[in-house]
């Protein structure tokens, strides 16, 4: 069996001089002092450390950041129905809904059903998103949090009021196309 | 189990492992009977030069490394048998998480396994749109080791240079995706969403800017003096041990041997592109720094073709019985909800069969072994992960050289323990 | 009747040659190589296919039109199509045309993820929709009953729950209404549609039309497992599936058994697994404390168990309920005969029957199956009300009768359900089955007085000769379904001798299909028997060392004070029993009353000095035995309730502490050990009887039964007379489905407790002077029962009927067992 030859495709890179000696003598100095040009050639670059936590960086709008629930604008009701499709969805099974019927006097969602117990188990999460991309009524999205470290792996576990609650810090968002 | 009989188990474990008593030349030439001595070190699993968790099992002669055994396991996962218990677009986040570095590899050879059962069609713009991210993704992986490579042998001014582009690229994988890794862009029969407005200018950015990058990684190192004096003619392992290893990629084409898979068989559209397979010719651990540099740079010229070429059309396969059906439809069409509710829960059904696809990763071939039972979760998947193959040319590379080289060898292998484990 | 012999044929299925048997249909044919053909109307349980919903189209060769699968019987050489271009275009159109209007329901639909509609649309549909009209609207949700819920424009017409109510439960209460897309399932006139079995139609729905109430929004399908075990409400010990979420059992589903319940479950096993988790739940031990039953330790339930019943030892006896497994009846008849050296237990609430009859009975040449029903030439359903028995049976009678020919007689003292499907209906005295039992004896016989035995069973003589005709005539395949009704009281014996003589001259044992099917009163009641829970017999039918009292004798030797202590293992005698006066005296009397129970009963938080708490038969590991012989497994599904120990380890502890040695660790270790106990057992191991259950007449150590020394026919005493009512009226009680702490206590099935009602007959009623609904008084001996009338025309002149374990006013206020004249006034 021949090799497979990719004929033209190939190029030999450079082996680059032989160390030590007198070449190697030079390039002590002369490479050095080359590699410290490139060096101080970037200063004029600026600096690209950002202060984080003074300074947050501003995501894009696709970011999958921690996850909210939400509500109708208009009726205030829950967009969640508690059909499970997320916990079905997730790679991870951090989510556990319980479903209830609506009582019609004191509605908590628009249709039938709705979640009575809507957890998400977010040290267990990997941020996949596929909740959201299986919620067939958008009611729950991929925030743009990222910061929810803690103290305790209990606390970890968001209900659905934490869920549907505003974060209580506005993570820097980038507008479309920025 | 009783505590006391584990330690002893553990202890018979390792007692199995076989440690060398060749002495070598250095030993017969001493003349007190001291430096004859063999001495046993643990390298790791907790050394920062290990890249990971690694453990190596080094026996020294003096400076001389005599014998070397890796010993892994450490940071396995048991991803492969989770993905039997999961539907097959809920495999992907899960297969991603095995190399770090090469998420979008991970992904693009499952689907590849995945599609090649289902014998579906990928629409051409996806497969552009899967090649324009595995190529910044392998830039981005080079970079991470070029960065921590250069650390190894000193160079600290380097990891910041790689780090900082590497964060452009995270960039771009954060606006396109949603995320900066294991971003599970890739899915069965296309791509997830189509890039957003902006992205194309950012990208055009990176890609006129990165090959000055590279000339400036290049002037800090290609001549530097330390740098040849620890890379040139170190590590130096031919060809035909390397094939007999199974050893692909970088380091078997630092040898000369121009395998790629891109070349060798062309998969989502590679043959669409022009590039060159930059190969060395001696195969020491300079070779492999420069083979690697070489390859950044035909990316960048595989991405700009890419880009440039970008057909229209849609970004995941109009199947319905595979591919998500699109999200407005969801509220009219009943046809539609079914659907997403089936594919959501249960998840497609893939006919019975296995199927293999082999990818060109940064590391190497990257190969998925996928066998349907015909239900909608697979009854095996398999990866052959480039870093586990080639860890085990680390011995040879560097039996009879200086535990120094074996840092730089080991950092110009570039192993993922990710995908060592798995 | 000899079950129809299957013949094979080969025809062509998408180019490959199957056989399959001839005539059956092709959708069930195509299931042979794994080709599967949608369908949504057709079910073979519902008999005849319809044809409805149009899903099954194939092409057959020669045949120009496309052809429904379900309803095209396959022929030799047939030659069928289903994957071709013309299949696949009808089943893209049957799809789309069945979701024009159905509504975008699946995100709150209960059915969402096991719903056969979004599984063929996904496995067959075209996946894209044409329509964009407004869809057909109506009225949602709506209660079908308290169990149901109906949702209409979910329905696709398939007429599934429509012929399960006409042609299976025959309850003829769902019809369809109005025509073609305005079509709907409803009731008449909307009349909430309950019937005992009406929640078969939940599961057979296609669609999530018709939902469970009690699961509605409880669980998504995978957010639950599934657990297979059998229900052990009743003797029919349905095969169930138990959904369970978080170890709470929400749902219970059919595990289809063809050999033991056909697929189908009664509402009472469907959701009387609520009782499982309420508040009503004994989930800890109680002890009777200072005149009042107070929560304690286990340890010092058992303690003061343990010292009671050792105080009281060769002076203790036990009387044991139908839920009990064979395991916890095998530890604890060793714990009555050898710790406590008691020979008096008894698992028969009625009386003794003499040990020769009880190994006649076993007779596996005299035993029929379940599946003998429904293949019979005639089926004699006798002295039992199979509805409220053993449930299922009655479903299985109606099939026999509808889709085989059976031929069926009723012969019971209440008018039964069956009545209207009997070929003859006859109506005794009650209590005068052992009369009845002679006099169709001698009319079989030819032999004896059949004028003077009717006259004594209170029957009319031209019916039971016609019955004897019929049963004689109908064919060799005759199965009688008796109730341990029948051998109830002191002279059982005398009934069953006379029953086995019907089954000589029958000639049942030598015929493969005929035979005796006894619908027991616990739901354990064979396994009970044969693990030696009987005043006169071991295990195996096995003698029992010393001869023991009966359940009635018990409570007499109790009043009396020759006995001190008693266990009740899963009965409240006070509640269940015949005799409530003289069990309300012989439990006040006892020193120790031990008890397992689930629930208070009126008996127990009278009477009991400790309650240990009964496992739910979720929680329950064990075997339990079918009335036809199967040995059948009880799988735990859920771990136990916090506080709930496993009953048969309680009773181990017991042992142990009574002296015995006790090496069992697990529940399959007490199995072991009774199967050594019992020799026609012998064959049996866990593994064989698995999920399907096992026969030990089918084994060959059926042969090791201990053979009755006496044979049929046997000289008969003559029975004596059934009484006259002149003024006053036969009392007779029956129990009804319903009746029972599950049902009692479980929130869905709470409007289904039984009231006390008094069945009278238009004359009657008249003479006395009362109409439906009046309240009147049932008296005897000063005792009165106090409810409303019912009149029924079809209850026989002179009797009247009461029923038993009713929330209030049981009719065992009146009874003692022995056959009773009651007056009746207007209250």
């Amino acid at each position: 069996m021949t090799p497979w030859n990719p004929g033209e495709d190939v190029i030999a890179v450079q082996r680059g001089p032989e160390p030590g000696g007198a070449g190697g003598a030079y390039r002590s100095f002369g490479e050095t002092l080359r590699g410290l040009k490139t060096t101080f050639a970037r200063v004029i670059e600026g600096t690209n450390t950002i202060q984080y936590p003074e300074e947050k960086v501003p995501v894009y709008p696709r970011f999958r950041g921690r996850h909210k629930l939400h509500r109708f604008e208009d009726t205030g009701l829950e967009k969640c129905v508690g059909c499970s499709l997320c916990a079905a969805a997730c790679p991870s099974d951090c989510i556990r809904v319980v479903a209830s019927e609506n009582d019609p006097e004191n509605r908590v969602s628009a249709g039938e059903r709705y979640a009575a117990v809507y957890e998400i188990n977010l040290s267990r999460c990997i941020f996949c998103g596929y909740c959201e991309i299986a919620c067939p009524f958008d009611a729950i999205t991929m925030g743009h949090d990222y910061e929810m470290s803690d103290y305790n792996r209990s606390d970890l576990i968001f209900t659905k009021e934490m869920l549907l609650a505003e974060p209580i810090d506005r993570t820097p968002l980038r507008n479309e196309g920025e | 189990m009783d505590p006391v009989s584990k330690v002893s188990d553990y202890r018979k474990l390792e007692e199995s492992v076989t440690l060398s008593t060749v002495e070598g030349p250095l030993g017969a030439s001493g003349s007190d009977g001291a430096s004859t001595e063999l001495f046993t070190l643990n390298m790791g699993p907790h050394h920062p030069a290990t890249h990971g968790v690694l453990r190596l099992l080094v026996t020294l002669e003096g400076e001389v490394v005599r014998d070397l055994k890796p010993i892994i396991g450490y940071l396995h996962t048991g991803i492969e048998k989770t993905a039997e218990t999961k539907s097959y677009w809920k495999v992907i986040p899960v297969i991603e998480r095995m190399d770090y570095l090469a998420y979008f590899f991970n992904s693009m050879a499952y689907c590849g396994a995945v599609e090649t059962l289902l014998e579906v069609e990928v629409p051409k713009r996806a497969q552009y749109l899967r090649v324009i991210h595995m190529e910044l993704n392998r830039i981005m992986s080079h970079l991470v080791w070029l960065g921590t490579a250069a650390l190894d042998l000193g160079a600290m001014s380097m990891f910041w240079y790689c780090f900082r582009e590497r964060e452009t690229i995270l960039d771009l994988f954060e606006q396109s995706t949603g995320q900066r890794m294991h971003t599970r862009y890739f899915q069965i029969g296309g791509v997830i969403e189509d890039i957003p407005v902006g992205f194309a200018a950012k990208l055009k950015y990176l890609t006129d800017e990165m090959p000055r990058r590279i000339t400036q990684y290049e002037a800090l190192l290609t001549k530097n003096e330390i740098v040849l004096q620890r890379l040139r003619n170190v590590g130096v392992v031919d060809e035909k041990t390397l094939l007999g290893l199974g050893v692909t990629g970088p380091l078997l084409r630092a040898t000369g041997n121009p395998w790629d898979l891109r070349k060798a068989a062309p998969y989502c559209s590679y043959d669409d592109f022009d590039f060159k397979i930059p190969v060395g010719t001696v195969g020491d651990n300079y070779d492999r720094y420069r083979v690697r540099t070489a390859e950044m740079r035909e990316s960048v010229k595989i991405i700009e073709q890419a880009m440039e070429g970008l057909p229209e059309g849609p970004h995941i396969t109009e199947d319905r019985k595979i591919a998500l059906p699109p999200r407005h439809e969801l509220a009219t069409s009943m046809e539609a909800l079914i659907h997403h509710f089936k594919l959501v829960t249960e998840g497609f059904r893939v006919p019975a069969g296995e199927a293999y696809h082999p990818i060109e990763s940064p590391r190497g071939e990257l190969g998925c072994f996928v066998r349907s039972d015909g239900s909608s979760k697979p009854a095996r998947v398999h990866m052959r992960d480039p870093s586990f193959v080639n860890l085990q040319s680390l011995s040879t590379m560097v039996e009879g050289s200086y535990i120094a080289d074996l840092i730089a060898t080991l950092a110009m292998l570039d192993p993922i323990i990710g995908g060592v484990d798995r | 009747m000899p079950r129809p012999e299957q013949k094979m044929v080969t025809f062509t299925l998408d180019g490959r040659e199957v056989s399959a048997i001839e005539n059956s249909m092709l959708v069930d044919g195509a299931k042979c190589v794994d080709v599967e053909i949608p369908v949504f109307c057709y079910d073979a349980k519902l008999g005849q296919p319809v044809g409805a919903c149009r899903m099954c189209l194939v092409e057959v060769e020669g045949i120009n039109k496309l052809q429904t699968a379900c309803s095209t019987p396959i022929r030799e050489g047939m030659v069928v199509n289903t994957e071709s271009d013309r299949v696949k275009e009808s089943q893209r159109a049957v799809v789309e045309f069945l979701l024009i209007n159905h509504p975008l329901d699946c995100p709150v639909c209960d059915k969402g993820g096991e719903c056969p509609l979004q599984d063929i649309t996904f496995g067959w549909g075209g996946g894209t929709s044409r329509f964009i009209e407004p869809k057909r609207h109506f009225q949602k949700p709506l209660a079908l009953s308290p169990l149901i819920a109906i949702d209409r424009e979910r329905c696709i017409l398939c007429y599934r729950c429509v012929r399960f109510s006409q042609e299976v439960s025959e309850d003829y209460q769902l019809i369809l209404s109005e025509r073609g897309a305005h079509s709907f399932v409803s009731t008449f006139d909307g009349h909430p549609y309950v019937a005992p079995f009406s929640a078969n139609i939940v599961e057979l729905c296609p669609v999530g039309a018709l939902t469970s109430q009690a699961y509605r929004f409880r669980a998504r399908p995978w957010d639950v497992e599934g657990s297979g075990s059998i229900c052990t409400l009743c003797p029919a010990q349905c095969n169930v599936t138990l959904t369970v979420r978080d170890e709470r059992v929400l749902r219970v589903l059919g595990r289809d058994h063809d050999e033991v319940d056909d697929g189908w479950l009664c509402d009472k096993g469907r959701f009387a697994y609520q009782a499982m988790h309420v508040g009503e739940r004994i989930t800890e031990p109680l002890l009777r404390d200072g005149g009042e039953l107070r929560p304690v330790s286990w340890e010092r339930a058992l303690q003061s168990a343990i010292s009671g019943l050792t105080k009281a030892a060769g002076r203790t006896g036990a009387v044991v309920g139908g839920e009990t497994t064979n395991e916890e009846a095998f530890l604890l008849q060793r714990l009555m005969r050898e710790g406590l050296d008691s020979p008096d237990l008894d698992s028969r609430p009625g009386g003794a029957l003499a040990l020769d009859l009880h190994r006649a009975l076993a007779d596996p040449a005299l035993s029929a199956t379940v599946v003998d029903i429904e293949f019979a030439h005639a089926v004699l359903v006798l002295d039992c009300e199979p509805v409220d028995d053993a449930p299922i049976l009655d479903l299985r009678i109606r099939k026999g009768v509808r889709r085989k020919g059976v031929k069926l007689a009723v012969a019971s003292s209440r008018p039964s359900s069956l009545d209207a499907n009997a070929t003859l209906s006859l109506r005794f005295a009650p209590g005068a089955g052992e009369a009845l039992v002679a006099a169709l004896d001698a009319a079989l016989s030819g032999t004896g007085d059949v004028d003077g035995l009717a006259a004594s069973a209170g029957a009319d003589v031209d019916q039971v000769r016609e019955l004897a005709a019929l049963l004689s005539e109908a064919g060799e395949d005759v199965v009688v379904l008796w109730g341990e009704r029948l051998a109830h009281g002191p002279r059982g014996d005398h009934a069953v001798r006379g029953l086995l003589n019907v089954a000589s001259r029958l000639k049942l044992a030598s015929a493969d299909g005929a035979g005796l099917l006894e619908i027991p009163s616990g739901a354990n009641g064979r396994g009970l028997r044969e693990s030696g829970l009987l005043s006169n017999a071991g295990p195996g039918l096995g003698e029992p060392g010393r001869e023991g009292r009966d359940t009635p004798a018990i409570g007499a030797a109790l009043a009396a004070g020759d006995l001190t202590a008693v266990y009740l293992m899963h009965c409240d005698p006070v509640r269940d029993f015949q005799d409530r006066g003289l069990w309300n005296r012989a439990l006040s009397k006892a020193t120790t009353v031990v008890a397992h129970a689930g629930y208070l009963t009126e008996g127990l938080i009278e009477h009991a000095t400790v309650i240990f708490p009964a496992e739910a038969y979720a929680e329950k590991e064990g075997t339990f035995t079918h009335p036809d012989g199967r040995i059948q497994r009880l799988r735990p599904a859920i771990s136990h309730a916090r506080g709930v120990r496993p009953e048969w380890q309680v009773l181990a502890t017991i042992c142990k502490a009574a002296g015995l040695e006790m090496t069992f660790h697990t529940v399959p270790m007490v199995f072991r050990a009774l199967v050594d106990a019992v020799p026609f057992y012998a064959d049996l191991t866990l593994d064989e009887i698995g999920g399907r259950g096992m026969r030990w007449q089918q084994t060959a150590a059926a042969a090791n039964l201990p053979t009755a020394s006496d044979r049929a026919p046997y000289q008969l005493t003559a029975p004596p007379a059934a009484l006259t009512p002149n003024g006053s009226l036969r009392l007779g009680t029956y129990r009804s489905i319903w009746a029972g702490s599950e049902v009692a206590v479980s929130p869905a099935l709470k409007f289904l407790i039984p009231h006390q009602q008094v069945e009278l007959s238009p004359d009657d009623a008249k003479r006395i002077g009362v109409g439906h609904g009046d309240r009147v008084e049932v008296t005897y001996d000063g005792a009165a029962v106090n409810a409303q009338v019912t009149l029924r025309a079809a209850v026989p002149t002179g009797t009247v009927f009461l029923a038993e374990a009713t929330d209030s006013q049981p009719a065992n206020l009146l009874t003692n067992g022995e056959p009773r004249l009651v007056e009746v006034r207007p209250a």
